[in-house]
């Protein structure tokens, strides 16, 4: 397949997404978080049917790039709100704590295995290399994917306390992965740059104050796209050339951007109407980037897999330990939180493009099918939970 | 809806202030990273720069208000300030690689271009456009290559050539020269949102003219090559081939706009991405086929308008992709602009665009007078007609293919009249519509929502 061809997939890509999860509503059609079209990337990609060459790949990894830093950007502009309700310290303290703890629970695992598993220690003789492994793979999955608490909602029609706690998490949750993941990035010097330790916060913080000024308080549609485009591809380029975290960046962008602009609203409307068009296409490049793990590191992802689903039992414990009327969800509601989003797979995406090779093949692979596992899993125990809660409606 | 609120001098400075810290960003960057290399950088480097062309160019733009200057003309400076010639905030290597937004650009101003073309106003000012098209251009292949050919001391590249060499070239010349910016008219239309006879000529010569361009290249190309390539004979398969070409990119082309009215009709959203797709692979593809893309899409816009009711829904989705495309689109135009070739060519350049300039004028006068134009057309018809961009390049580009001894140089004069023209052109076309008082009646209010 050509490069042309490809641009042409990757545009009917970005078109389905934009009427699967266009607007305010995730459409009732495909799974939550679009975790489908990481597998179609997959069985496209040059691991399976070759479809999408090993250059064409290649050719599309700043766009990609680019896709990681507007994923961010979102999840910044949009963090500590749901809609139009604002989750309070307590949520938000929540979601952190879940955050934490899934970092550290799949982190722990894969440097346990690392350790102890001498034929995977093998795999990555060098420490750093570890270090990276574990790091990046408990920051890929610390992060609960906030479509499906969206699913919940907006799909299913659900309302409660126990949605709003799923909502919490899903939406607080994902500072963790994202500071650890900008710490690790800054602190790499692997690529010849000296360390400038969470650099891309202060960048993103910066450029997201300069662009809520501009923006000021008269909402112009066209000024309004050329800022936060240009702002969002200054800051992942600019990111990018001095070795600093994209995702990060973009993060921090979409923060300063919602703090200081008294016009956040109008722009998390708009931001997230496009969302689909950006989030679909680069699932689809994660999935063609994927190479399959096999031998010892398959023990590595079954590990950290398993750790995932430990911490999500973990967290779910902690939501009903805070809001005991959470627990009206019983077990179900573990599962519920098992499922990696969007952010997640850009956390390997962008780990994936960062260190190609071992590192990042095995980093985006088992994210991916983490991915995948979480989100046929936990979209059904969520429905269960809230159908257990009573905040389904009838 | 009313109007947003004028911008005041808080605002102002605000802006000037973040157009310094852009180019301090880039440029410090540019320090700290130094030699660093690597795909990564490269990659960082290019989305850093359509980043910036687009803050800068927004900014630039804006800050330009207060001198009444059109909105292109700060784009283009943006990128003529942080291009490679001057601050060199944006390498060349870079430039090149964001040529992809050129297509993109091109096909949207085309689709726009066609569906600003409304059967109603073209079968009125009918009379306008036929006597303009015969006088500009007919004008303009006589005094044009009359003054080169005159002036030939100012060009290096004829110097040793034989007189018939010399007519050969100034005629080649002669047809760059009656190429128009379709691209720089509707940046200045979709800023200035005017309406009236003015505009609808405007468009309408602009636009038809490149189909004009097009078959008399082939034509002069055809009569001058024995003066230039003594073993060449006059070849009358051009013409078939040309005749194939437009036919074909016009038949496409209603294909197309078909198309996309069943489209806007029955699904009507996402439009964005379909332009994308038009002009991101579509254009490919018609180029592969050996077609006139630009006539495709100026025949799918025209399409649209007239044989539809979602003419106005097309215009408006274009609208609102074009403000963040043209930004970049102009921006990259700016970089690209050879100054320090300017500087070496400049007499040669400056007499061109003046001698073009006045043709223009002359041709206005004339031609308004034969078809009994109204004053606004008499007076300002030609303003529009100033800009030069993509196809005069593209044509120069091509001489240098057809014509190996002296295309390079011919080529760098193009660049260093062109540039002229494109510095100018859009600042008399803004003047000429705010003048006339066609600025801002087509205007729908939506700017301020």
């Amino acid at each position: 397949m050509s490069t042309l061809q490809s641009l042409f997939i990757l545009l009917l890509v970005a078109y389905m997404g934009g009427f699967l999860m266009g607007g305010r509503a995730l459409r009732g059609r495909g799974l939550p978080s679009g975790s489908e079209w990481l597998l179609l990337g997959l069985a496209a990609g040059p691991s399976a049917l070759g479809l999408v060459s090993g250059s064409e790949v290649a050719f599309f990894a700043p766009l990609a790039l680019l896709a990681t830093g507007w994923i961010a950007l979102l999840v910044g502009l949009t963090f500590g709100v749901d809609g139009a309700r604002h989750i309070g310290a307590g949520g938000m303290a929540l979601g952190v704590a879940a955050g934490i703890l899934s970092f550290v629970a799949v982190g722990g695992a894969a440097w346990v295995v690392l350790d102890r598993v001498p034929s995977a220690g093998a795999l990555f003789p060098d420490a750093g290399q570890r270090v990276a492994v574990a790091l990046s793979l408990g920051a890929s999955l610390a992060d609960t994917s906030r479509h499906v608490a969206r699913w919940g909602s907006e799909r299913l029609g659900g309302r409660g306390p126990l949605l709003d706690r799923v909502s919490d998490v899903t939406r607080s949750d994902d500072l963790v992965p994202i500071l650890a993941l900008g710490l690790l990035v800054s602190l790499d010097t692997a690529r010849g740059m000296d360390p400038l330790p969470l650099g891309g916060l202060g960048l993103g913080t910066l450029l997201g104050l300069a662009g809520a000024a501009l923006l000021g308080r008269t909402l112009r549609v066209a000024a309004f796209w050329s800022l936060l485009f240009g702002l969002s591809l200054l800051a992942t380029g600019t990111a990018e050339r001095l070795d600093l975290s994209v995702l990060a960046t973009g993060f921090a962008l979409g923060l300063a951007l919602a703090v200081a602009s008294p016009l956040r609203n109008s722009a998390r409307e708009m931001a997230v109407g496009v969302e689909g068009a950006v989030i679909l296409p680069a699932l689809f490049l994660a999935g063609t980037r994927v190479v399959p793990v096999n031998g010892p590191a398959l023990w590595i992802a079954a590990a950290v897999i398993l750790a995932r689903l430990g911490a999500a039992l973990l967290v779910a414990a902690l939501v009903a330990a805070a809001d005991p009327r959470a627990r009206r969800g019983g077990p179900w509601l573990a599962l519920a939180f098992l499922p990696t989003g969007p952010l997640g797979i850009a956390i390997a995406l962008s780990v994936n493009l960062r260190s190609p090779g071992p590192v990042g093949d095995l980093v985006l692979a088992t994210t991916v099918a983490a991915a995948v596992a979480g989100e046929f899993l936990g979209p059904p125990a969520l429905r269960r939970a809230l159908s257990r809660a009573g905040e389904l409606p009838a | 809806m009313s109007a947003p609120p004028a911008k005041g001098p808080v605002t102002r400075l605000l802006e000037l202030a973040s157009l310094v810290g852009l180019f301090g960003l880039m440029l410090g960057v540019d320090r700290l990273v130094g030699p660093a290399g690597g795909p990564w950088q490269r990659t960082g480097r290019d989305l850093a720069a359509i980043g910036f062309f687009l803050l800068a160019g927004t900014l630039a733009s804006s800050l330009l208000e207060v001198l009444r200057l059109p909105h292109l003309t700060g784009f283009l400076l943006a990128g003529i300030v942080a291009g490679p010639y001057v601050l060199h905030a944006v390498d060349h290597e870079t430039v090149a690689d964001l040529a992809i937004v050129n297509s993109l650009a091109l096909s949207l101003i085309a689709l726009a271009g066609g569906a600003e073309l409304r059967m109603e106003a073209v079968r009125r000012g009918f009379r306008s456009l036929l006597a303009a098209t015969v006088v500009q251009n007919g004008l303009a292949l006589v005094v044009i290559p009359a003054t080169f050919f005159l002036a030939r001391d100012l060009v290096p590249f004829t110097q040793g050539m034989s007189l018939p060499a010399v007519f050969a070239v100034a005629m080649l010349w002669g047809v760059v020269s009656i190429t128009r910016s379709p691209s720089a008219v509707m940046g200045i239309l979709s800023q200035t949102r005017p309406a009236g006879r003015l505009t609808d000529f405007t468009v309408g010569f602009v636009m038809t003219s490149d189909v004009v361009v097009v078959v008399l290249l082939a034509l002069v190309m055809t009569a001058v090559r024995p003066l230039l390539d003594p073993g060449a004979t006059l070849s009358l398969a051009a013409f078939a081939e040309l005749g194939h070409e437009l036919l074909g990119s016009v038949a496409i082309g209603t294909t197309l706009g078909l198309l996309l009215v069943a489209y806007l009709r029955f699904v009507g959203r996402q439009i964005l991405l379909v332009l994308l797709l038009l002009g991101l692979v579509v254009v490919e593809v018609i180029t592969y086929l050996r077609f006139e893309w630009l006539l495709t899409f100026l025949t799918a816009g025209f399409v649209v308008q007239n044989f539809s009711r979602q003419g106005e829904k097309l215009l408006h989705a274009i609208e609102h992709t074009g403000e963040v495309v043209y930004v970049i689109f102009f921006a990259t135009a700016g970089a690209h602009l050879d100054l320090p070739l300017l500087g070496k060519l400049w007499p040669a350049a400056l007499l061109f665009f003046g001698v073009r300039a006045a043709t223009a004028v002359a041709g206005a006068r004339l031609s308004a007078r034969l078809a009994g134009d109204p004053p606004a057309l008499r007076n300002w018809g030609w303003a529009g007609l100033v800009s030069q961009a993509g196809l005069a390049l593209g044509i120069a580009a091509r001489m240098q293919g057809q014509f190996p001894t002296f295309g390079a140089q011919f080529g760098a004069l193009a660049v260093a009249a062109v540039a002229l023209n494109e510095l100018f052109g859009p600042v008399l076309l803004k003047f000429a519509l705010d003048r006339s008082g066609e600025s801002g009646r087509g205007a729908t209010g939506e700017g301020a929502t």
